[in-house]
């Protein structure tokens, strides 16, 4: 295979499993920044080590693999903290994302319609606490309420996307394929 | 297949919660046997911290109970962190355009395989979005982390840190070489460490201890102070503990007053320290140990081996109304140091200069001092030729008439200092007793020197006044001029240590 075909099968790979790489690093490394950080990093190596990585196989699994010994690297080499979670929980959470794979990304296409489903002041919020990427402190002061109520609110639409999405994954799990 | 209904609709964090449908969710037996489970409650409400408000250790400590003990906690929780990095990832995305349009408008690669490699990384690195390369660098800010508030007899080792009391610390090692340094971090934690020890400062209310020992207290702000070992992680929840270690990581932690969380880095191992309550490090496990009779030594703990030891004590003449200051005779060239006290002694041209110490003896609430000595650190003056200058013998004498105790280093002078004689290198013996003396090699002008002995000893047993005044004094007396002014650290040295006295006190 010619390099630029090879390229383009990453991008392509990457482009297909790196959203649920993304939520992987996520659930090991609370702060956004880091996960950040360690993703960008795994994708390098992945890059570097893409000779390896056999085509065909499981190419998402391969990654998650890599992301999480960047997780471990990561850790091992910025100071230790106190939120850090336990090495013993970064596996259990790993082997849980591992199995749940193909559930969670049924969860995500699931997510979008429960997304489109909700009020439009809920919406307003989503779009910007995560597509503009406000503080709690920016949103408050953007819509004239309180940093708790919005806190209160972001924490509502997250517990009823959560509902929405269980509901409407077995609904289309019961019908038949 | 339909397992039964389950109580969704109850559920009364939820208002406007999904409708109540017919079919149930095969998960919730899994999750926790219903819908609405108080642990699935609180680790909803620890993630909306984590993800919103201020994910503290505790929570962290928390979490992991759920998520390890439970698979439906397991399960929930990698079903919120993914949800909301599904919302964030896909706010993020590169617009509406396919990564095949975006592979398309970037330069076709040449045949160098080198080139083609640095293009496909920038596509790489421009995938997660808003994100530059900066990640290679580092994000390391040079703010201080906790101030110096202060030291006593503190010697610090192959380092360059400040003695000072409100010195700013910034992060990184502190290797306390003897004495004992009290630093308050940003956080409002207050750690006393006590050399030998190496500290190093990691965040505004977290630190690694790498060996030694260092008690806190930590006030209502600070909770959640972290202390990490090679093999475990201390997290206080309030307000006094002690922690030390071996430069292996053998260590123990003794909880003085309140409640701290000790985590095992190799097994995962967390345990919960009350009051009095301590635990073992090793490398492998933690063993506890449960309710110490009686009123122990607390800080039994701190030393290798836990038997009965006298208790020792270290004062400096910057502690309490200790004070430090030297005298000129007047004939003397003009040197002066802020930072040294100047001593010399030479007759044929009448230069003379003497030390001047006194400490709060305070601190020893009338406990009987069994063992006592003096160090002194020198360090070069600059004033004369260090090659120049032979051996040299320095005399520490005690001042027994305590009515002269109350001299001030602002009003000292040749004439008016205690126990003032004319004759250069002695004092006036009738109200001053010679303590001791120490010798400097030829050619030495910097260093630590030090006496002990009973005669210090018996000298501050027999106080009145809750002060002590030692002189220092050069008894040999030079030929020349051109050898060196011999000066050793006074309270404003920006490195070495005060003078000290070490007291071993006697058992009460």
């Amino acid at each position: 295979m010619s390099p630029p075909d090879r390229a383009e099968e990453f991008v392509f790979l990457l482009a297909r499993h790196e959203r649920l790489l993304g939520a992987y690093v996520m659930t090991m490394v609370p702060h956004p920044q880091d996960a950040d950080d360690i993703l960008q990093e795994a994708k390098v190596v992945m890059w570097r080590n893409f000779a390896k990585f056999e085509p065909g196989t499981n190419f998402g699994a391969w990654a998650r693999k890599v992301a999480f010994h960047q997780v471990l690297a990561y850790r091992k080499r910025k100071h230790r903290d106190r939120l850090d979670f336990s090495e013993n929980f970064l596996r259990t959470v790993s082997d849980e994302v591992e199995r749940s794979a193909d559930r969670l990304e049924q969860r995500e296409r699931v997510l979008h319609d429960c997304v489109a489903k909700l009020p439009p002041d809920h919406r307003e919020a989503l779009h910007l606490r995560y597509q503009e990427g406000l503080s709690l402190e920016e949103m408050a002061a953007r819509l004239q309420r309180t940093v708790g109520a919005l806190y209160r609110l972001l924490s509502r639409i997250r517990h009823v996307l959560h509902e929405c999405v269980n509901k409407n994954l077995h609904q289309s799990e019961n019908e038949p394929a | 297949m339909n397992p039964p209904d389950s109580n969704k609709d109850a559920d009364p964090a939820v208002p406007g919660a999904s409708e109540p449908t017919g079919d149930a969710d095969p998960f919730d037996k899994l999750r926790a046997g219903s819908a609405v489970s108080l642990p699935q409650t609180e680790l909803r409400d620890i993630c909306d911290r984590l993800l919103d408000g201020d994910f503290s250790a505790e929570d962290r400590a928390r979490l992991e109970g759920f998520v390890l003990g439970d698979a439906g906690l397991r399960r929930v929780y990698v079903e919120i962190m993914h949800q909301h990095a599904a919302l964030r990832q896909n706010a993020s995305r590169l617009g509406n355009v396919p990564l095949s349009e975006v592979l398309r408008t970037l330069p076709e690669p040449t045949v160098k395989v080198v080139h083609f490699h640095r293009w496909v990384l920038q596509i790489a690195a421009a995938l997660a979005l808003g994100l530059a390369i900066w990640w290679f660098a580092p994000r390391r800010v040079e703010k201080p982390l906790a101030t110096l508030v202060e030291t006593n007899g503190a010697r610090w080792e192959n380092s360059s840190l400040p003695t000072v009391p409100g010195s700013p610390l910034p992060a990184g090692r502190l290797r306390l070489e003897s004495g004992v340094a009290r630093l308050v971090f940003q956080s409002g934690a207050e750690v006393s460490l006590e050399g030998p020890a190496e500290l190093e400062l990691q965040g505004p209310n977290a630190c690694f201890l790498h060996s030694g020992a260092l008690t806190a207290h930590v006030p209502p702000q600070a909770r959640g102070f972290a202390v990490a070992t090679a093999h475990a992680q201390l997290i206080d929840h309030g307000t006094d503990f002690g922690i030390s270690t071996d430069a292996g990581g053998q260590g123990q932690v003794q909880v003085l007053n309140g409640q701290v969380e000790l985590r095992h880095e190799h097994s995962g191992e967390t345990r919960m320290l009350a009051t009095r309550e301590s635990a073992a490090i090793s490398a492998d496990r933690l063993t506890q140990v449960h309710g110490v009779e009686g009123e122990p030594d607390q800080y039994a703990f701190l030393r290798p081996n836990a038997a009965p030891h006298p208790s020792t004590l270290m004062l400096t003449t910057a502690g309490g109304a200790g004070d430090a200051a030297y005298t000129v005779s007047p004939n003397s060239p003009i040197h002066n140091s802020d930072t040294l006290l100047l001593v010399k002694n030479s007759p044929s041209r009448n230069y003379h200069r003497r030390a001047y110490l006194r400490f709060d003896l305070a601190p020893l609430q009338e406990r009987r001092v069994e063992e006592a000595s003096l160090t002194l650190n020198f360090e070069a003056t600059g004033f004369g030729y260090a090659s120049l200058t032979g051996e040299c013998t320095f005399a520490v004498y005690g001042l027994t008439d305590h009515a002269q105790d109350d001299w001030s280093a602002d009003t000292l002078t040749w004439e008016n200092a205690p126990a003032f004689s004319p004759d250069a290198g002695t004092v006036d013996t009738t109200r001053a007793v010679k303590l001791g003396a120490f010798t400097t090699p030829r050619g030495v002008v910097s260093g630590s020197f030090a006496i002990e002995g009973q005669a210090l000893a018996d000298f501050l047993n027999s106080d009145t006044t809750g002060r002590a005044t030692l002189i220092v004094v050069r008894e040999t007396s030079e030929p020349g001029s051109n050898s060196a002014v011999h000066g050793f650290a006074g309270n404003h040295h920006p490195t070495l240590a005060p003078p000290t006295l070490r007291l071993t006190l006697a058992e009460q």
